[in-house]
């Protein structure tokens, strides 16, 4: 006959051992996942990495692995400019700004990977201050130990001549944009009444000056030329929430779907061109995608190139 | 003692003025208080039976004269703050300055003029209030710390600075004694009043050699020692050896309370008592006494609130200002508005965006009130601080929600100067920033047109302010002189075009 107290003594022990199993079960899933990705693959690190179904900061952490890890991008000692897109006084939920959790995670990540500094700013559309609150970008920033910078003096920019550029002769861009070591573009993938859609290119409007000129010149054209400035070294593009219609601002979350997706790549072009597929629009309805491969910026050719995709709740 | 209460009150006043000039819109509460304590600004409304937030302390501020004397002047107002300090500035520099005349005939010209001009409807009594005046003068310092530069201040502010903070090293609370058009009406109320600061016979010993007389019985003072301690403790430079000039004091309470002899004090007296006797008239002041003096008074009264009139009728009349000039959101209509707003400039200090500007020297009707500068700036949607902290009620108080709906304007698109219309190219810079989906995207060729739904728009600016076409924009805000409310933006109903793919949540794979 089992008495109470033997009973309940079982089942304790029971659960116990059910828990310690489970555990090590996991670490040794993860310990295994994690020697398959640090194990350069034969054919080369990926050109592109899709990663699904986490939370935007998991997503990160296993992209980032999948395409080498931070230190990858990051030496020892660099000064590092992470641009996130925070050009709206609205909160993560509302799907105009980049995902304060997946910002903060990038920013630890390039300090962990004994980066000198890191940088975040953006040249806002609304004003600054605000949109510094309302996205939470600036206090995860501050948490993850990131340095907040303003972008409203024009002292801070620097004029300079952009080779190859028919629309784009020359363009005052952001210093930090130029100076630093390392460039990381995080924008967040919205549907845009101008240029249709607003992923990695587009984002890297906030960090010139005169948006003004883009536009009366040719949005379009630009946003393809402007890359020949420079090109960021790592494009992350947030797909967690997609706006898919009235953008990039929004007018309310019937705008907006949750994808729970994130493209990584250092290729600008091909993180535009997986965005576009996943924003749910041909190629061709994004003009500057194939405008910016033509003038060498990139591929678009996801099936040609070497695509890992990832899904972290599978 | 009761000079250091007094410069604690008057600080702390002062200091609760400036707190909510500078930015307390966080706290409505105090702005509101702020605001009924401003008499004329507070009272603008009174056409439309609007009356501040805390109606009951401006209706407690308009009996306390009658009950308790100038305490407001004395104790609470920032104006006379400044002034009084000014004047301890003087006395601290040993040049005192001189008495002012409390009973001049411009003081009572200012006095009917400005409140004729209130009471038929213009604003331009904001010339001569003192809270519409502090404002300005603050709205000086404020923008010329926002723009770090002199351009856009009032030629009133500046004026008000010298007659603060200069004219009372040599006139001692000369624009109380002159100009104030509250404090002449309290001036007059006081008159009435069941306290306030009394004198005994005793000057009578020293001036007419004649023995004293208690009023109506009732012993009030021995008998003044003629020490000089009242006339040099009074601020307002009122009271001269027991003598105390009506028209100018303001119940203080400093001379109370350094008469040794008792003669002067702050007393209860019902107006069927009798009143001390009247000291026989100088034979050198060859002023007017009497009832001379009441009919200057009266005819300067007479003259200024039919000059007022006259100036409402002429170059005050409406509609005021340049059509082009957009009425803030609160404003409701452009009589209202103009007939309320008293140039102090305190929305202009607490916008962001910086859309909410003062007029400049343009006629005297529009000088100093606010106004919309439309162009390249735009009133910002989810704020709501220049409704909070105004205080005169030109613009009234509603909540955000609401606010986000006020229509103030409405938008012009200009075809043959917009970019996909005109020249074939993207642009929608003033989609990007249209915060109530009034400007949606419409096919137009192989790019796309902005498309207007006006249901939508408020007229914040926000499309104007990005229009990237120059030298004349392709998109322009015309003004509404009577503000209504737009629709609620209601996206499920407002599809996007070319977006017929939408892909849907539970499809599974990659995209790509």
């Amino acid at each position: 006959m089992l008495t109470r107290r033997e009973f309940l003594g079982a089942l304790g022990s029971g659960a116990l051992g059910l828990g310690v199993a489970g555990g090590l079960l996991g670490r040794l899933r993860g310990l295994a996942a994690a020697a398959a990705v640090k194990a350069r693959p034969v054919e080369g690190w990926p050109d592109l990495v899709g990663v699904k179904d986490g939370s935007p900061a998991q997503m990160f952490d296993v992209g980032i692995k999948a395409l080498g890890g931070m230190g990858r991008f990051v030496k020892k000692g660099a000064s590092v400019l992470v641009k996130p897109n925070i050009g709206w006084a609205k909160t993560p939920n509302e799907g105009a700004t980049t995902n304060p959790e997946l910002v903060g995670r990038i920013v630890e990540s390039a300090r962990g990977a004994s980066a000198k500094k890191v940088f975040v700013f953006d040249h806002s559309v609304e004003l600054e201050e605000d949109c510094h609150r309302a996205s939470g970008i600036a206090k995860a920033v501050r948490a993850a130990g990131g340095e907040m910078r303003t972008a409203g003096d024009r002292d801070d920019y620097r004029k300079v001549a952009v080779r190859g550029g028919k629309v784009l002769a020359e363009v005052e861009v952001h210093a930090l944009y130029l100076d630093c070591d390392v460039v990381i573009n995080v924008p967040v993938l919205k549907s845009h009444g101008g240029s249709r859609m607003t992923a990695a290119m587009k984002n890297l409007m906030g960090v010139v000056w005169d948006r003004g000129y883009w536009h009366r010149h040719g949005l379009q054209e630009a946003i393809a030329e402007f890359p020949l400035v420079r090109k960021p070294d790592l494009n992350i593009v947030d797909a967690f929430i997609v706006m898919v219609q009235n953008g990039p601002r929004g007018l309310g979350t019937e705008d907006l779907l949750l994808k729970k997706m994130q493209i990584l790549s250092p290729d600008i072009v091909l993180a535009d061109a997986a965005s576009a597929k996943t924003l749910g629009i041909a190629l061709e309805a994004v003009p500057y995608i194939k405008r910016a491969a033509g003038l060498g910026l990139g591929s678009v050719d996801l099936d040609k190139k070497l695509v890992k995709r990832i899904s972290v709740g599978a | 003692m009761i000079r250091n209460l007094r410069f604690l009150s008057q600080a702390a006043f002062f200091a609760l003025s400036l707190a909510v000039f500078f930015g307390l819109a966080a706290w409505p509460s105090a702005a509101a208080f702020q605001s009924a304590t401003q008499i004329m600004p507070a009272l603008s409304g009174v056409r439309w039976l609007d009356l501040p937030r805390f109606w009951p302390v401006l209706g407690l501020l308009f009996v306390l004269p009658l009950l308790a004397g100038r305490l407001y002047c004395s104790w609470y107002c920032p104006v006379g703050f400044l002034q009084d300090a000014a004047g301890r500035l003087a006395k601290a520099l040993r040049f005192s300055a001189k008495p002012a005349d409390g009973r001049s005939a411009l003081r009572y010209f200012a006095f009917g003029l400005a409140w004729a001009l209130l009471l038929s409807g213009s604003a331009a009594f904001h010339f001569l209030d003192h809270s519409s005046s502090l404002g300005s003068l603050y709205g000086l310092l404020g923008l010329a710390w926002a723009q770090r530069s002199f351009d856009a201040i009032s030629g009133h502010g500046t004026v008000f600075a010298l007659v603060l903070l200069a004219v009372p090293l040599v006139r001692a609370r000369w624009f109380c004694a002159a100009l104030c058009p509250t404090g002449c009406a309290f001036m007059l109320m006081r008159r009435w009043a069941l306290f306030k600061t009394r004198t005994g016979p005793g000057c009578a010993v020293k001036a007419g050699g004649r023995a004293p007389r208690p009023p109506s019985g009732r012993a009030l003072a021995v008998g003044c020692a003629a020490c000089g301690a009242c006339s040099r403790a009074c601020p307002v430079r009122c009271v001269d050896e027991g003598s105390i000039d009506e028209s100018r004091c303001v119940d203080c309470l400093e001379c109370v309370s350094e008469c040794r002899s008792g003669y002067l004090a702050y007393s209860l007296q019902w107006p069927w008592q009798a009143t001390a006797p009247k000291p026989e008239p100088d034979p050198v002041d060859l002023r007017p006494t009497g009832r001379r003096r009441f009919l200057i008074a009266a005819g300067a009264v007479a003259v200024g609130a039919l000059t007022g009139r006259r100036l409402r009728a002429g170059i005050l009349s409406f509609p005021p200002g340049e059509p082009r000039d957009g009425i803030p959101p609160g404003g409701r209509s452009a009589d209202e508005f103009y007939s309320r707003c008293v140039a102090c400039g305190t929305c202009a200090s607490v916008c962001p965006t910086r859309i909410l500007a003062q007029k400049g020297a343009s006629p005297l009707a529009g000088m100093g009130q606010a106004r919309m500068d439309y162009g390249s700036l735009a009133c910002s949607y989810e704020c709501n601080a220049c409704l909070a902290v105004c205080p005169s009620g030109a613009l009234s108080y509603f909540p955000p929600q609401v606010k986000k709906r006020i229509k103030i304007g409405s938008s012009i698109l200009k075809k043959e100067r917009c970019i996909p219309i005109a020249h074939g190219r993207d642009c929608a810079a003033c989609h990007e920033r249209c915060p109530t989906g009034a400007i949606s995207m419409a096919p137009h060729q192989k790019v796309r047109k902005p498309k207007l739904d006006d249901d939508y728009c408020i007229g914040c600016g926000a499309c104007e302010a990005a229009c990237p076409v120059q030298p004349e924009k392709a998109i322009v805000v015309r003004p509404r002189r009577l503000h209504s409310f737009a629709f609620i933006p209601r996206p499920s109903m407002r599809k996007a075009v070319g977006l017929q793919d939408i892909p849907r949540p539970e499809d599974d794979a990659f995209p790509f």
